[in-house]
């Protein structure tokens, strides 16, 4: 019986409309972006300038490399909602030993080289994530339940060090470099927290699409788990480190985040775990995992922080942009919805209407 | 490795519990235990206070009892907060209510009692129950004075009078309220009082964070590069609005300034530093002292006002150390209740 | 009884057609149904029965051809409308929801209601009189989950007697029944015969098909074979008309030249699960396993293959001592599990074609220490598409989108790339259509042909009588007793599945 289950075939009809929605749900997400994009340039003069297209790709590459951790742990169809706190106690941690000081214990130690401190701060952020993913595969616990633990432990650690406030840097060395800016053309530039973010998105491809580790990750994904596992793959090291990866691409951004404010603060990396979670599945990633990547979560990004900023660009009141960027998520996960083929009456051309 | 995580785990976890330790209260007469609740301890500003209400009762020879929620938004564990130390038998509370309303239900719980209540930090009037004082500093009338001082800076940098100048300011707002609303208006006013021909080229929210400032603010100046002064309904907003134009080369305290409310120690440094033109300091340390000094008046059966106002001025470079200091503070006086109302908090003939 | 309502139709189907991408699965199809008429279909897995009762209820609706249900022409778009129209269907995975109670099992989503609340104490007095209908001692605010397979079959009928069905099509009822309940089943059928109520009833156990219906449909690759009253024909022409072909093709069994011992397993013991379970298979043999739902048959090719963990036991493979935690370690020493749920845990469905054979073995493929070697994966991929006439559109191809035959033949691949020496086969046939069956078995005998061993679970008798070399028959999770090819009958295997059978005569066929 299952045979003719089984040949009930789903995305691979040959039909004109069927290859037209493949299409369409392969590039979505970027023709979004693009009329976005398109949309924002005749609406926006001020946003017309090499400075403006400089700050889209400066504000999206902390969040972007945010989103490229999450894009793997939600590969494997888990979720990591501590990366918003891995950002700001990474930052916090760094910003500590950068000053050799903070607000709630005053003097800690003698400052330290900048390059030590985010090395140290990096360090742990994978340290921290390589235990999470640790938690969630030997004990088998909920990912839900251990990254939102640790969301509260990592921001209660920050609050506790900090007393509430910043802590002040100056940029020196390492800080400084990686908010520079590369000179292009003209009035064009590139900002080094964006060419971080590509550099991390181009290992990332080449890790989920050319090596093992990457396969791997997407046939645990999509409900692949206990079939990866009978297929001899060491399904609880590839998820420990992949839980490895996303703390430490958070920590990463929170150095980005911090030297940019030149301030680790507990808010550092408000909204991301969100923002990160939605660039994904807009991005054409599946909450379930096992398809999709890094490319298109870039996208994903993009197209938050477009809307964004193309609010402030249009003066749209305040209050409005929680709404905007509400709707934003729950049309991302509608989009993930119909992607999957999972409503009935939204597959075109699939039913025939008989009389 | 799991090892040293699962310590540093436990480390964490013991600081977080560590400063809620238990509080009694002594049975000696001469003392008294008392409660104090901020919003919550994720600021600066709620800290520096509790500190100065801790070493002023610690003076006193009183036992102080802080307790906060764990976020500024739990208004329903703000009150369950109070409550707590309400059945701890604390012989008087001193509350800063951020939703309102619901801070309501603590002050009857307190009411009921008998408990003396004090409300720190805030000074409009709750429409039920009674509160001994309300002691706070005027937003409006510290956001009007911030204004003027704006106004000299834009005067300065074109070399003429503040009633004449010309130029660009842009404010960034926080997260709709009463204290967003009251920084904003009160700053408004200061601006076409002292200088009627600034324009104020756009309003933003950003949300009370840093990283928002600095967004909206670079967003700000692609649309008008010449913008004189970013305003920050809080100090952290126009940090990230000074970061955001000094990355597109602009120098603060000669192309443009930055200005904010709240005087917390991170934005005092960077005044020292000169990376920031001027902050309303409000010395959160004595306010927190006030709130002490007035629940003592009100032991000692003293006729305490209902509106204890407490000074706020212009922090600038050039005045820091004397505010540091303490020289700057002034003794609270009687003043007059805040309203959300877009109108000045001391009534102006 | 049945003869009263004379030639009366309650149901007819005409030239039902039905395709699905690259797939004929019916090809006009007739179908004619008697009230009071218990009315058997059968075919091979694949013939098209599943499809057809489908469209019956509603869940697809037919290409061509038309259903005429009491005089009507009807097209039901979705099951809810089939069983308002008096059709009501008895899935073989039971559509229930076992931490409710009976009643609200019975009257889901049509509960009484008084005004805006459910009224309680009438839900439970008309279920009670449903029950009792069915002569069923049970009570209708129990928790469904707390009854057996068969009690809650029948709360399914129950629920169906609400509905006050016309048409009541059971799909493999009695594949997870008792034989009492089986009895009890057939009672409560003849009965729903008396009352005027049709059955469409479908089973692949062809004495039961046999025993209750009064006509059998039988169809055979998506076609209409033929209808015939069970008095005019005898099982050997039903099975002529299934199957289309002989024992022999149906079974190409080789003999193969037995050589070493390849897997040794002694004193398996796992939980309540396997109780010291020992066993050998040598290189060119074939080991059935033979043995009754939950006997411990799955769980002792997941216990050798290491993906659960065992109490005790050895493993020997080539006469080596091998430890076997992990599926990695199993795979390593050659073993490699075919599993019964192919869907679940053999395939990743969402995964190319390319990607699933090549999963065992990519450490093979990388280049420069690290990347895929994406041209030595095609290659890989093609060579065992085309060894094993796999038909797929392209190697890109989801397997999700592959027929059942076809997965499997991609599972095998993807194990036969490990070149393993023992084969774990557990149900190698399940849900696979006759003719792609044949071709496993034709692989499966080339693979001990090279010298392969293979330890082959099936519920299917005839297959493991035809097939296999050895027979080794478990009874909870203890062996039961081996048996030669050539002593093995239905009745032996199933004396020793059920443990009626004398152990010493069981042990003396061991080898």
């Amino acid at each position: 019986m299952a045979a003719e289950s089984g040949v009930e075939s789903r995305g691979q009809s040959t039909n004109l409309l069927g290859t037209l929605r493949r299409v369409i749900a392969g590039l979505g997400p970027f023709l979004v972006f693009l009329f976005l994009f398109v949309l924002l340039l005749i609406l926006s003069p001020a946003f017309r300038s090499p400075t403006s297209l400089g700050l889209l790709l400066l504000e999206s590459a902390a969040i972007a490399i945010v989103a490229c951790g999450q894009t793997f742990v939600i590969m494997i169809g888990g979720i990591d909602l501590s990366v918003e706190a891995m950002v700001s106690f990474s930052g916090v941690t760094a910003a500590i030993l950068i000053a050799g000081s903070n607000i709630a214990g005053g003097q800690v130690a003698n400052g330290i080289p900048a390059i030590y401190a985010v090395l140290i701060a990096v360090s742990a952020g994978l340290l921290i994530g390589l235990f999470q993913g640790m938690l969630i595969t030997l004990f088998r616990m909920n990912p839900l339940i251990v990254t939102l633990g640790f969301r509260s432990i990592l921001l209660g650690i920050s609050l506790v060090w900090t007393n509430g406030a910043g802590i002040n840097i100056v940029r020196e060395g390492i800080t400084d470099t990686i908010t520079s800016r590369i000179p292009l053309v003209g009035d064009w530039n590139l900002p080094m927290p964006f060419v971080i973010a590509l550099t991390i998105y181009a290992i990332s491809w080449v890790i989920l699409r050319h090596m093992r580790f990457g396969r791997y990750a997407y046939a645990i994904g999509g409900n692949g788990e206990e079939a990866s596992r009978l297929s001899g793959i060491n399904v609880n090291r590839i998820k420990i480190m992949i839980y490895g990866i996303s703390g430490l691409l958070a920590a990463i951004a929170g150095v980005l985040v911090m030297s940019r404010l030149r301030s680790g603060a507990y808010q550092n990396g408000t909204n991301m775990t969100l923002i990160s979670v939605a660039a994904v599945v807009i991005g054409g990633t599946p909450l379930t995992g096992g398809k999709g990547g890094v490319w298109g979560t870039m996208i994903g990004v993009f197209i938050i922080r477009i809307v964004e900023q193309g609010m402030v660009y249009l003066s749209v009141p305040s209050n409005a942009k929680e709404i905007v960027v509400g709707v934003i998520i729950v049309l991302a996960v509608l989009l993930d919805v119909i992607r999957q083929g999972e409503i009935t009456w939204l597959r075109l051309g699939k039913r025939r209407v008989e009389t | 490795m799991r090892k040293i995580i699962s310590l540093f785990a436990v480390f964490a976890i013991v600081l977080v519990v560590l400063p809620i330790g238990p509080g009694m209260a002594q049975d000696n007469a001469e003392t008294h235990y008392v409660g104090f609740v901020p919003p919550a301890l994720t600021s600066p500003f709620h800290v520096a206070m509790v500190e100065g209400a801790m070493a002023r009762a610690a003076e006193l020879g009183w036992t102080l009892e802080v307790q906060a929620p764990a976020s500024e938004g739990d208004f329903a564990a703000f009150v369950t907060t109070v409550e707590q130390l309400l059945e701890k038998g604390v012989e008087a509370i001193s509350i800063n209510p951020i939703g309102t309303d619901s801070a309501i239900t603590a002050v009857l719980a307190a009411n009921e009692r008998g408990v003396p209540i004090l409300a720190h930090n805030f000074i409009t009037p709750f429409d039920q129950g009674e509160v001994v004082t309300y002691v706070g500093y005027d937003q409006w009338g510290g956001a009007e004075s911030l204004a003027a001082y704006a106004c000299e800076l834009i005067a300065g940098k074109y070399g003429t009078t503040a009633a004449e100048t010309t130029g660009q300011l842009f404010i960034l707002e926080g997260i709709e309220s009463i204290f967003s609303h009251r920084r904003t208006q009160g700053f408004e006013a200061g601006l076409e009082k002292n200088c009627p021909n600034v324009t104020v080229v756009g309003s933003q929210s950003a949300e009370w964070l840093r990283t928002r400032g600095q967004e909206v603010a670079g967003i700000a100046l692609q649309q008008h590069p010449d913008i004189d002064v970013f305003y920050g309904n809080s100090d952290e907003m126009a940090i990230g609005a000074a970061l955001a134009a000094q990355d597109l080369g602009l120098v603060i305290n000669e192309d443009f300034f930055a200005v904010g409310i709240d005087g917390n120690q991170p934005t005092l440094d960077l005044l020292a530093g000169g990376e920031f033109s001027a902050t309303l300091g409000v010395d959160p340390y004595r306010m927190g002292v006030t709130v002490i000094d007035a629940m003592a008046a009100h032991f000692a059966g003293e006729e305490v006002p209902q509106i204890t106002l407490t000074p706020s001025v212009v922090v600038t470079p050039d005045n820091l150390a004397a505010y540091l200091a303490g020289d700057l503070w002034t003794t609270p006086i009687a003043g007059f209740p805040e309203y959300d109302n877009n109108l000045p908090t001391v009534p102006e003939d | 009884m049945a003869e009263q309502n004379g030639d009366s139709i309650l149901l007819e189907m005409r030239g039902i057609t039905k395709r699905f991408p690259g797939v004929l699965a019916l090809d006009r199809i007739n179908l004619q149904v008697r009230p009071g008429e218990v009315h058997g279909i059968v075919g091979e897995n694949g013939a098209g029965k599943s499809t057809l009762i489908k469209i019956l209820s509603g869940v697809y609706q037919a290409d061509e051809g038309e259903v005429i249900f009491k005089g009507q022409r009807v097209v039901h778009n979705n099951p809810r409308q089939a069983q308002i129209a008096g059709i009501t269907t008895i899935y073989q995975e039971l559509n229930q929801i076992p931490h409710l109670t009976v009643m609200e099992n019975i009257y889901l989503g049509s509960e009484i209601m008084r005004g805006p609340f459910v009224d309680w104490p009438e839900m439970r007095r008309r279920s009670q009189t449903l029950l009792q209908k069915l002569r069923l001692e049970i009570d209708p605010a129990m928790t469904l989950g707390k009854l057996g397979v068969g009690q809650a079959q029948m709360v399914e009928v129950a629920k169906a007697l609400h509905h006050k069905a016309d048409l009541i099509i059971m799909d493999e009822p009695t594949a997870a029944l008792s034989l009492t309940e089986i009895a009890y089943l057939f009672q409560i059928i003849n009965e729903l015969r008396d009352s005027g109520v049709a059955v469409i009833y479908i089973s692949h156990h062809l004495e039961e098909t046999f025993e209750i219906c009064d006509r059998i449909t039988i169809l055979r690759d998506g076609q209409y074979i033929d209808t015939r009253p069970r008095d005019e024909m005898t099982m050997d022409d039903l099975i002529r008309m299934m199957v289309g072909r002989t024992l022999d093709e149906q079974f190409p069994k080789e003999n193969v030249e037995q050589g070493n011992e390849l897997l040794r397993v002694e004193g398996l013991n796992q939980g309540s699960r396997l109780k010291d379970v020992s066993f050998s298979v040598r290189a060119g043999e074939i080991l059935g396993v033979a043995g009754l739902v939950g006997a411990g048959r799955t769980e002792l090719l997941r216990a050798i293959f290491g993906a659960d963990p065992i109490d005790s036991g050895k493993f020997f493979v080539n006469g080596q001592a091998v430890t076997i935690h992990h599926p990695r370690d199993a795979i390593r020493n050659g073993v490699a599990l075919l599993t019964e749920d192919r869907k679940q845990q053999g395939l990743l469905l969402h995964l190319s074609t390319r990607q699933n054979i090549s999963i065992t073995v990519l450490d093979t493929l990388v280049r420069a220490r690290m990347l895929i070697d994406r041209r030595r994966e095609t290659e890989l991929a093609s060579k065992y598409v085309d060894s094993m006439a796999i038909k797929i559109t392209s190697l890109e191809q989801l397997v999700r989108n592959l027929s059942g035959g076809n997965q499997q033949k991609v599972v095998l691949s993807k194990w036969i790339a490990t070149q393993p020496r023992v084969l774990l086969f557990d149900e190698p046939t399940r849900g696979i259509d006759v003719g792609a069956k044949v071709e496993i078995y034709r692989l499966m005998n080339s693979f001990v042909a090279q010298g392969g061993a293979v330890v082959m679970v099936s519920s299917e008798l005839p297959e493991i009588l035809a097939m296999s070399d050895r027979i080794m028959v478990v009874h909870e999770g203890r062996v039961s007793g081996f048996l030669d090819r050539a002593e093995a009958t239905q009745e032996r295997i199933m004396e020793l599945a059920t443990g009626y059978s004398n152990q010493g005569s069981a042990n003396a066929a061991q080898e």
